[in-house]
Protein backbone atom coordinates (compact mmCIF):
# COMPACT_ATOMS: atom_id res chain seq x y z
CA UNK A 1 0.00 0.00 0.00
CA UNK A 2 1.53 3.14 -1.15
CA UNK A 3 1.19 7.01 0.40
CA UNK A 4 -1.81 9.04 -1.08
CA UNK A 5 -0.58 11.27 -3.50
CA UNK A 6 -2.55 13.74 -5.00
CA UNK A 7 -3.10 11.19 -8.17
CA UNK A 8 -4.67 8.39 -6.12
CA UNK A 9 -8.82 8.14 -5.44
CA UNK A 10 -9.33 7.15 -1.77
CA UNK A 11 -12.23 4.83 -0.99
CA UNK A 12 -13.78 7.72 0.35
CA UNK A 13 -13.60 9.25 -3.33
CA UNK A 14 -14.54 5.88 -4.92
CA UNK A 15 -17.77 5.80 -2.69
CA UNK A 16 -18.30 8.94 -3.79
CA UNK A 17 -18.23 7.65 -7.39
CA UNK A 18 -20.61 5.45 -7.15
CA UNK A 19 -23.28 7.96 -5.06
CA UNK A 20 -22.96 10.15 -8.33
CA UNK A 21 -23.15 7.42 -10.51
CA UNK A 22 -26.38 7.13 -8.84
CA UNK A 23 -27.64 10.52 -8.59
CA UNK A 24 -26.60 10.86 -12.50
CA UNK A 25 -28.60 7.67 -13.28
CA UNK A 26 -31.45 9.05 -11.06
CA UNK A 27 -31.98 12.50 -12.83
CA UNK A 28 -32.00 10.63 -16.30
CA UNK A 29 -34.24 7.88 -15.59
CA UNK A 30 -36.82 8.72 -17.52
CA UNK A 31 -34.31 9.96 -20.27
CA UNK A 32 -32.83 6.14 -20.02
CA UNK A 33 -36.33 4.29 -20.17
CA UNK A 34 -37.16 6.61 -23.26
CA UNK A 35 -34.59 5.09 -25.13
CA UNK A 36 -35.30 1.65 -23.62
CA UNK A 37 -38.74 2.13 -24.53
CA UNK A 38 -37.63 2.86 -28.51
CA UNK A 39 -35.67 -0.18 -28.64
CA UNK A 40 -35.94 -2.38 -25.43
CA UNK A 41 -38.46 -3.10 -22.79
CA UNK A 42 -38.72 0.61 -21.35
CA UNK A 43 -37.31 -0.49 -17.95
CA UNK A 44 -33.49 0.65 -18.41
CA UNK A 45 -34.04 4.00 -16.46
CA UNK A 46 -36.23 1.84 -13.22
CA UNK A 47 -34.19 -0.88 -12.91
CA UNK A 48 -30.83 1.09 -12.66
CA UNK A 49 -32.43 4.18 -10.61
CA UNK A 50 -33.78 0.99 -8.35
CA UNK A 51 -30.25 -0.60 -7.98
CA UNK A 52 -27.59 2.22 -7.91
CA UNK A 53 -29.76 4.02 -5.13
CA UNK A 54 -29.31 0.35 -3.14
CA UNK A 55 -25.54 0.34 -3.47
CA UNK A 56 -25.92 3.39 -2.10
CA UNK A 57 -27.67 2.09 1.14
CA UNK A 58 -24.35 0.02 1.30
CA UNK A 59 -21.35 2.19 0.70
CA UNK A 60 -20.39 2.65 4.35
CA UNK A 61 -19.96 -0.71 5.14
CA UNK A 62 -16.88 -1.34 3.43
CA UNK A 63 -12.99 -0.71 4.60
CA UNK A 64 -11.55 -1.51 1.68
CA UNK A 65 -11.82 -0.42 -2.07
CA UNK A 66 -12.19 -4.24 -3.36
CA UNK A 67 -14.82 -4.92 -0.49
CA UNK A 68 -16.44 -1.46 -1.85
CA UNK A 69 -16.69 -2.06 -5.52
CA UNK A 70 -17.56 -5.75 -5.21
CA UNK A 71 -20.32 -5.08 -2.32
CA UNK A 72 -21.95 -2.99 -5.13
CA UNK A 73 -21.25 -5.34 -7.97
CA UNK A 74 -23.47 -8.03 -5.66
CA UNK A 75 -25.49 -5.33 -4.92
CA UNK A 76 -26.27 -4.64 -8.56
CA UNK A 77 -26.85 -8.27 -9.51
CA UNK A 78 -30.03 -8.48 -7.01
CA UNK A 79 -31.48 -5.09 -7.34
CA UNK A 80 -31.15 -4.15 -11.12
CA UNK A 81 -33.65 -6.68 -12.23
CA UNK A 82 -32.49 -6.73 -16.27
CA UNK A 83 -29.63 -7.53 -17.87
CA UNK A 84 -27.95 -4.12 -16.99
CA UNK A 85 -27.90 -6.27 -13.29
CA UNK A 86 -25.43 -8.98 -14.00
CA UNK A 87 -23.67 -6.33 -16.86
CA UNK A 88 -22.94 -4.03 -14.44
CA UNK A 89 -22.64 -6.40 -11.29
CA UNK A 90 -20.14 -8.58 -13.48
CA UNK A 91 -17.84 -4.87 -14.54
CA UNK A 92 -17.63 -3.75 -10.81
CA UNK A 93 -17.21 -7.33 -9.06
CA UNK A 94 -14.42 -8.28 -11.30
CA UNK A 95 -13.05 -4.34 -10.84
CA UNK A 96 -12.46 -5.21 -7.18
CA UNK A 97 -11.08 -8.65 -7.88
CA UNK A 98 -8.46 -6.61 -9.34
CA UNK A 99 -7.74 -4.13 -6.68
CA UNK A 100 -6.59 -6.08 -3.63
CA UNK A 101 -7.14 -4.91 -0.38
CA UNK A 102 -6.49 -1.57 -0.49
CA UNK A 103 -7.78 1.92 0.64
CA UNK A 104 -6.76 4.03 -2.48
CA UNK A 105 -6.43 3.39 -7.00
CA UNK A 106 -3.70 5.00 -8.10
CA UNK A 107 -5.00 6.16 -11.87
CA UNK A 108 -2.84 3.35 -13.98
CA UNK A 109 -4.53 0.89 -10.72
CA UNK A 110 -7.79 2.36 -11.57
CA UNK A 111 -7.36 1.90 -15.05
CA UNK A 112 -6.30 -1.39 -14.84
CA UNK A 113 -9.22 -2.60 -12.53
CA UNK A 114 -11.69 -1.24 -14.74
CA UNK A 115 -9.61 -3.05 -17.74
CA UNK A 116 -10.72 -6.40 -15.45
CA UNK A 117 -13.80 -5.39 -14.95
CA UNK A 118 -14.87 -4.16 -18.76
CA UNK A 119 -13.20 -7.79 -20.07
CA UNK A 120 -15.48 -9.68 -17.15
CA UNK A 121 -18.40 -7.96 -18.85
CA UNK A 122 -17.45 -8.62 -22.28
CA UNK A 123 -17.10 -12.45 -21.16
CA UNK A 124 -20.70 -12.07 -19.46
CA UNK A 125 -22.13 -10.88 -21.89
CA UNK A 126 -20.09 -12.21 -25.17
CA UNK A 127 -20.50 -8.51 -26.50
CA UNK A 128 -17.92 -7.38 -29.13
CA UNK A 129 -17.65 -3.95 -30.25
CA UNK A 130 -19.97 -2.50 -32.40
CA UNK A 131 -23.22 -4.53 -30.98
CA UNK A 132 -24.48 -1.81 -29.52
CA UNK A 133 -24.33 -2.34 -26.12
CA UNK A 134 -22.56 -0.79 -22.92
CA UNK A 135 -19.58 -1.86 -24.49
CA UNK A 136 -19.58 0.86 -27.37
CA UNK A 137 -19.18 3.45 -24.76
CA UNK A 138 -16.94 1.97 -21.72
CA UNK A 139 -13.91 0.25 -24.28
CA UNK A 140 -13.31 3.72 -25.98
CA UNK A 141 -13.61 5.25 -22.27
CA UNK A 142 -11.00 2.66 -20.94
CA UNK A 143 -8.66 3.04 -24.42
CA UNK A 144 -8.73 6.51 -23.59
CA UNK A 145 -7.81 6.10 -19.54
CA UNK A 146 -5.06 3.94 -20.83
CA UNK A 147 -3.93 6.55 -23.15
CA UNK A 148 -4.11 9.27 -20.60
CA UNK A 149 -1.65 6.81 -18.09
CA UNK A 150 0.32 6.20 -20.83
CA UNK A 151 1.11 10.05 -21.42
CA UNK A 152 1.71 10.49 -17.55
CA UNK A 153 -1.31 12.52 -17.81
CA UNK A 154 -3.21 12.84 -14.23
CA UNK A 155 -6.65 13.25 -12.96
CA UNK A 156 -8.77 15.18 -13.39
CA UNK A 157 -7.87 15.47 -17.24
CA UNK A 158 -7.67 11.76 -17.33
CA UNK A 159 -11.21 11.15 -16.39
CA UNK A 160 -12.47 14.19 -18.68
CA UNK A 161 -10.51 12.32 -21.76
CA UNK A 162 -12.34 8.89 -20.95
CA UNK A 163 -16.06 10.62 -20.40
CA UNK A 164 -15.54 12.10 -23.84
CA UNK A 165 -14.88 8.89 -25.16
CA UNK A 166 -17.27 7.15 -23.40
CA UNK A 167 -19.91 10.00 -25.03
CA UNK A 168 -18.38 9.83 -28.28
CA UNK A 169 -19.08 6.04 -28.03
CA UNK A 170 -22.65 6.29 -26.53
CA UNK A 171 -23.31 8.47 -29.61
CA UNK A 172 -21.87 6.29 -32.32
CA UNK A 173 -24.09 3.41 -31.36
CA UNK A 174 -27.38 5.43 -32.58
CA UNK A 175 -26.66 4.32 -36.28
CA UNK A 176 -25.68 1.06 -35.75
CA UNK A 177 -28.21 -2.36 -35.66
CA UNK A 178 -28.59 -4.27 -32.90
CA UNK A 179 -26.62 -7.73 -32.29
CA UNK A 180 -27.41 -8.18 -28.56
CA UNK A 181 -30.78 -8.37 -25.99
CA UNK A 182 -34.08 -7.60 -26.85
CA UNK A 183 -33.19 -4.92 -29.21
CA UNK A 184 -31.74 -7.47 -31.82
CA UNK A 185 -35.13 -8.87 -32.24
CA UNK A 186 -35.83 -5.15 -34.13
CA UNK A 187 -32.70 -6.12 -36.24
CA UNK A 188 -32.71 -2.67 -38.87
CA UNK A 189 -35.66 -0.91 -37.21
CA UNK A 190 -32.51 -0.56 -34.00
CA UNK A 191 -31.03 2.16 -36.52
CA UNK A 192 -31.51 5.52 -35.25
CA UNK A 193 -32.27 5.25 -31.77
CA UNK A 194 -29.09 5.41 -29.05
CA UNK A 195 -28.11 2.24 -27.10
CA UNK A 196 -29.31 2.97 -23.28
CA UNK A 197 -26.87 0.65 -21.55
CA UNK A 198 -23.95 2.77 -23.47
CA UNK A 199 -26.15 5.80 -22.40
CA UNK A 200 -25.96 4.80 -18.50
CA UNK A 201 -22.36 3.45 -18.69
CA UNK A 202 -20.67 7.28 -20.22
CA UNK A 203 -22.59 8.06 -16.28
CA UNK A 204 -19.78 6.49 -15.00
CA UNK A 205 -17.55 8.77 -16.11
CA UNK A 206 -19.29 11.65 -15.69
CA UNK A 207 -19.75 11.04 -11.96
CA UNK A 208 -15.53 10.63 -12.32
CA UNK A 209 -14.92 13.94 -13.32
CA UNK A 210 -17.87 15.07 -10.70
CA UNK A 211 -15.66 13.87 -8.47
CA UNK A 212 -12.13 14.99 -9.04
CA UNK A 213 -13.53 18.41 -10.33
CA UNK B 1 -29.93 -40.23 -8.55
CA UNK B 2 -31.69 -36.72 -7.01
CA UNK B 3 -31.15 -34.21 -9.83
CA UNK B 4 -31.88 -30.69 -8.54
CA UNK B 5 -33.97 -28.45 -9.74
CA UNK B 6 -33.78 -24.64 -10.18
CA UNK B 7 -36.25 -22.45 -11.91
CA UNK B 8 -34.94 -18.74 -12.78
CA UNK B 9 -37.95 -16.48 -14.00
CA UNK B 10 -38.42 -13.00 -14.55
CA UNK B 11 -41.77 -13.32 -12.87
CA UNK B 12 -42.83 -15.20 -9.32
CA UNK B 13 -46.03 -15.61 -10.30
CA UNK B 14 -44.43 -17.32 -13.34
CA UNK B 15 -42.47 -19.61 -12.37
CA UNK B 16 -44.82 -20.78 -9.44
CA UNK B 17 -47.24 -21.72 -11.18
CA UNK B 18 -44.97 -23.32 -13.93
CA UNK B 19 -43.56 -25.65 -10.58
CA UNK B 20 -47.53 -26.16 -9.74
CA UNK B 21 -48.02 -27.76 -13.59
CA UNK B 22 -44.83 -29.59 -13.55
CA UNK B 23 -45.55 -31.42 -9.57
CA UNK B 24 -49.08 -32.24 -10.92
CA UNK B 25 -47.23 -35.14 -12.60
CA UNK B 26 -45.42 -35.99 -9.45
CA UNK B 27 -47.21 -38.53 -6.97
CA UNK B 28 -45.01 -39.38 -4.47
CA UNK B 29 -42.31 -36.91 -2.82
CA UNK B 30 -41.39 -33.88 -5.35
CA UNK B 31 -38.11 -33.80 -6.31
CA UNK B 32 -35.79 -30.66 -5.20
CA UNK B 33 -36.89 -27.75 -6.29
CA UNK B 34 -36.69 -24.20 -6.04
CA UNK B 35 -37.52 -20.92 -7.57
CA UNK B 36 -35.79 -17.98 -8.12
CA UNK B 37 -37.78 -15.33 -9.83
CA UNK B 38 -38.53 -11.39 -9.46
CA UNK B 39 -37.17 -8.36 -8.02
CA UNK B 40 -36.88 -8.10 -4.04
CA UNK B 41 -39.29 -5.87 -4.39
CA UNK B 42 -41.81 -7.77 -6.15
CA UNK B 43 -41.55 -6.34 -9.35
CA UNK B 44 -40.62 -8.41 -12.87
CA UNK B 45 -36.65 -8.95 -13.45
CA UNK B 46 -34.09 -11.75 -12.29
CA UNK B 47 -31.62 -11.70 -9.36
CA UNK B 48 -28.36 -13.80 -9.47
CA UNK B 49 -27.38 -13.85 -6.36
CA UNK B 50 -31.48 -15.87 -5.35
CA UNK B 51 -30.07 -17.76 -8.07
CA UNK B 52 -26.88 -18.78 -6.35
CA UNK B 53 -29.09 -19.37 -2.96
CA UNK B 54 -31.23 -21.56 -4.84
CA UNK B 55 -28.54 -23.90 -6.25
CA UNK B 56 -27.28 -24.13 -2.96
CA UNK B 57 -30.42 -25.57 -1.57
CA UNK B 58 -30.86 -28.40 -4.42
CA UNK B 59 -27.28 -29.34 -4.74
CA UNK B 60 -27.73 -32.82 -2.80
CA UNK B 61 -24.50 -33.72 -5.10
CA UNK B 62 -26.21 -35.23 -8.48
CA UNK B 63 -26.17 -32.18 -10.46
CA UNK B 64 -28.89 -29.47 -11.12
CA UNK B 65 -30.70 -28.07 -13.45
CA UNK B 66 -31.55 -24.59 -14.32
CA UNK B 67 -34.42 -23.85 -16.54
CA UNK B 68 -34.35 -19.87 -17.34
CA UNK B 69 -37.47 -17.72 -18.79
CA UNK B 70 -36.62 -14.69 -21.31
CA UNK B 71 -33.63 -12.23 -21.32
CA UNK B 72 -31.70 -11.39 -18.27
CA UNK B 73 -32.42 -15.03 -17.17
CA UNK B 74 -30.05 -16.27 -18.78
CA UNK B 75 -27.36 -14.18 -17.46
CA UNK B 76 -28.24 -13.82 -14.10
CA UNK B 77 -28.53 -17.71 -14.17
CA UNK B 78 -24.64 -18.24 -15.24
CA UNK B 79 -23.72 -15.27 -13.20
CA UNK B 80 -25.43 -17.44 -10.48
CA UNK B 81 -23.23 -20.60 -11.15
CA UNK B 82 -20.39 -18.43 -11.11
CA UNK B 83 -21.17 -16.97 -7.41
CA UNK B 84 -21.97 -20.57 -6.57
CA UNK B 85 -18.68 -21.85 -7.36
CA UNK B 86 -18.49 -25.70 -6.08
CA UNK B 87 -17.04 -26.41 -9.60
CA UNK B 88 -17.19 -30.34 -8.37
CA UNK B 89 -20.93 -29.70 -9.04
CA UNK B 90 -22.55 -30.29 -12.29
CA UNK B 91 -24.78 -27.81 -12.97
CA UNK B 92 -26.30 -27.34 -16.50
CA UNK B 93 -29.03 -24.38 -17.79
CA UNK B 94 -30.73 -25.79 -19.80
CA UNK B 95 -31.68 -24.98 -23.68
CA UNK B 96 -35.23 -25.86 -22.77
CA UNK B 97 -38.59 -24.63 -23.31
CA UNK B 98 -39.48 -23.44 -20.26
CA UNK B 99 -43.04 -24.96 -19.46
CA UNK B 100 -42.66 -28.08 -21.17
CA UNK B 101 -38.74 -28.62 -20.69
CA UNK B 102 -39.96 -28.16 -16.87
CA UNK B 103 -42.44 -30.78 -17.09
CA UNK B 104 -40.23 -33.12 -18.74
CA UNK B 105 -37.19 -32.43 -16.82
CA UNK B 106 -39.29 -32.99 -13.22
CA UNK B 107 -40.82 -36.12 -14.41
CA UNK B 108 -37.43 -37.78 -15.10
CA UNK B 109 -36.00 -36.41 -12.05
CA UNK B 110 -38.54 -37.75 -9.77
CA UNK B 111 -38.22 -40.99 -11.54
CA UNK B 112 -34.36 -40.96 -10.34
CA UNK B 113 -32.88 -40.57 -13.55
CA UNK B 114 -29.38 -38.67 -13.75
CA UNK B 115 -28.82 -35.45 -15.23
CA UNK B 116 -27.90 -36.63 -18.67
CA UNK B 117 -31.75 -38.41 -19.12
CA UNK B 118 -32.95 -34.67 -17.19
CA UNK B 119 -31.07 -32.47 -19.47
CA UNK B 120 -31.93 -34.71 -22.60
CA UNK B 121 -35.74 -35.21 -21.68
CA UNK B 122 -35.72 -31.32 -21.14
CA UNK B 123 -34.39 -30.57 -23.91
CA UNK B 124 -36.21 -32.67 -26.34
CA UNK B 125 -39.57 -31.38 -24.86
CA UNK B 126 -41.05 -29.73 -27.48
CA UNK B 127 -41.29 -32.67 -29.90
CA UNK B 128 -44.79 -33.55 -28.86
CA UNK B 129 -45.95 -29.94 -30.14
CA UNK B 130 -43.46 -30.15 -33.57
CA UNK B 131 -45.38 -33.29 -34.06
CA UNK B 132 -48.66 -32.92 -33.69
CA UNK B 133 -48.40 -29.60 -35.46
CA UNK B 134 -46.02 -31.01 -38.42
CA UNK B 135 -43.15 -28.93 -37.90
CA UNK B 136 -41.12 -31.94 -37.52
CA UNK B 137 -41.88 -35.89 -38.15
CA UNK B 138 -42.67 -38.08 -34.81
CA UNK B 139 -39.65 -39.70 -34.15
CA UNK B 140 -39.50 -43.06 -35.82
CA UNK B 141 -36.77 -45.78 -35.20
CA UNK B 142 -36.46 -49.50 -37.14
CA UNK B 143 -38.72 -51.93 -36.42
CA UNK B 144 -38.23 -53.47 -32.45
CA UNK B 145 -39.44 -56.75 -33.48
CA UNK B 146 -36.75 -57.03 -36.27
CA UNK B 147 -33.77 -56.54 -33.63
CA UNK B 148 -31.79 -59.50 -32.62
CA UNK B 149 -31.99 -58.17 -28.98
CA UNK B 150 -35.41 -58.29 -28.81
CA UNK B 151 -35.80 -60.40 -25.56
CA UNK B 152 -39.78 -60.02 -24.92
CA UNK B 153 -42.51 -58.13 -26.66
CA UNK B 154 -46.22 -57.83 -25.97
CA UNK B 155 -49.05 -55.75 -26.63
CA UNK B 156 -51.38 -54.10 -24.41
CA UNK B 157 -54.87 -51.92 -25.38
CA UNK B 158 -55.37 -48.42 -23.84
CA UNK B 159 -58.44 -48.27 -21.94
CA UNK B 160 -58.11 -45.09 -19.98
CA UNK B 161 -60.61 -42.59 -21.47
CA UNK B 162 -58.16 -39.52 -22.23
CA UNK B 163 -55.39 -42.08 -24.03
CA UNK B 164 -51.74 -41.78 -22.75
CA UNK B 165 -52.02 -38.20 -21.74
CA UNK B 166 -49.33 -36.42 -19.84
CA UNK B 167 -50.28 -38.03 -16.32
CA UNK B 168 -50.48 -41.76 -17.64
CA UNK B 169 -47.22 -41.18 -19.14
CA UNK B 170 -45.62 -39.87 -16.40
CA UNK B 171 -46.98 -42.97 -14.49
CA UNK B 172 -45.69 -45.17 -17.04
CA UNK B 173 -41.87 -43.27 -16.95
CA UNK B 174 -41.59 -44.39 -13.37
CA UNK B 175 -43.18 -48.30 -13.67
CA UNK B 176 -41.12 -48.59 -16.61
CA UNK B 177 -38.06 -47.43 -14.57
CA UNK B 178 -38.53 -49.92 -12.03
CA UNK B 179 -36.81 -52.32 -14.06
CA UNK B 180 -33.43 -53.24 -15.45
CA UNK B 181 -34.79 -53.25 -18.91
CA UNK B 182 -34.40 -51.17 -22.61
CA UNK B 183 -38.21 -50.40 -23.32
CA UNK B 184 -40.06 -49.23 -26.33
CA UNK B 185 -43.39 -48.32 -27.04
CA UNK B 186 -44.76 -48.09 -30.21
CA UNK B 187 -48.53 -47.29 -31.15
CA UNK B 188 -48.98 -48.56 -34.74
CA UNK B 189 -46.48 -47.19 -36.94
CA UNK B 190 -45.81 -44.46 -34.41
CA UNK B 191 -42.60 -44.55 -32.60
CA UNK B 192 -40.95 -46.96 -31.33
CA UNK B 193 -40.20 -44.42 -28.17
CA UNK B 194 -38.44 -45.07 -25.03
CA UNK B 195 -40.78 -46.22 -21.95
CA UNK B 196 -38.92 -44.03 -19.94
CA UNK B 197 -38.80 -40.81 -22.18
CA UNK B 198 -42.49 -39.33 -20.92
CA UNK B 199 -41.81 -36.89 -24.27
CA UNK B 200 -41.09 -39.83 -26.45
CA UNK B 201 -44.28 -41.36 -24.87
CA UNK B 202 -46.45 -37.77 -25.52
CA UNK B 203 -45.36 -38.10 -29.62
CA UNK B 204 -47.09 -41.57 -29.68
CA UNK B 205 -50.26 -39.32 -29.14
CA UNK B 206 -52.07 -42.41 -28.32
CA UNK B 207 -55.86 -42.49 -27.39
CA UNK B 208 -58.26 -44.66 -26.27
CA UNK B 209 -58.79 -47.98 -28.06
CA UNK B 210 -54.94 -47.92 -29.65
CA UNK B 211 -52.83 -50.90 -29.02
CA UNK B 212 -49.80 -49.86 -27.60
CA UNK B 213 -46.60 -52.86 -28.48
CA UNK B 214 -43.72 -53.18 -25.87
CA UNK B 215 -40.43 -54.76 -27.11
CA UNK B 216 -37.88 -54.59 -24.25
CA UNK B 217 -34.75 -56.16 -23.77
CA UNK B 218 -32.17 -56.42 -20.84
CA UNK B 219 -32.10 -58.89 -17.40
CA UNK B 220 -35.79 -57.97 -16.39
CA UNK B 221 -37.35 -57.78 -19.78
CA UNK B 222 -40.43 -60.26 -19.31
CA UNK B 223 -41.04 -58.43 -16.05
CA UNK B 224 -41.04 -55.32 -17.52
CA UNK B 225 -43.21 -55.81 -20.45
CA UNK B 226 -45.56 -57.97 -18.59
CA UNK B 227 -46.26 -55.57 -16.00
CA UNK B 228 -46.24 -52.81 -18.03
CA UNK B 229 -49.21 -54.09 -20.07
CA UNK B 230 -50.88 -54.59 -17.23
CA UNK B 231 -50.54 -51.18 -15.73
CA UNK B 232 -52.14 -50.11 -19.25
CA UNK B 233 -54.79 -52.38 -19.39
CA UNK B 234 -55.64 -51.58 -15.84
CA UNK B 235 -55.89 -48.05 -16.90
CA UNK B 236 -53.41 -46.67 -14.99
CA UNK B 237 -55.43 -47.02 -12.02
CA UNK B 238 -56.98 -43.90 -13.05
Amino acid sequence: MGTVTSTDLTIDQLADWLRRFAGIVEQNKSYLTDLDSAIGDADHGANMARGTAAVVSHLDEANTVDALLKKAGMTLVSTVGGTSGPLYGTLLMKMGMATGNVTQLSTAEFARAFRAGLDGLIARGKTELGDKTMVDALAPALDALDASVADGAQWPDAAAAAAAAAAAGRDATTPLIARKGRASYLGERSIGHMDPGAASSTYLFDALVEVLG
Amino acid sequence: MTVGIVVVSHSLALAESAVELALQMVHGDPPPIRVAAGTMDGGLGTDAAAVMAAIGEVDGGDGVVVFVDIGSALMSAELGIELYGHPESDIRILAAPFVEGLVAGVVQAVGGAGIDDVARESESALKPKHAHLGVEPAPTGPDPTSGPTAEAITEAVLVNETGLHARPAALLVAEARRFDADILVSNGLIGPVSASSSIGLATLNARKGDTLRLVATGPQAGAAVESLAGFITAGFGE
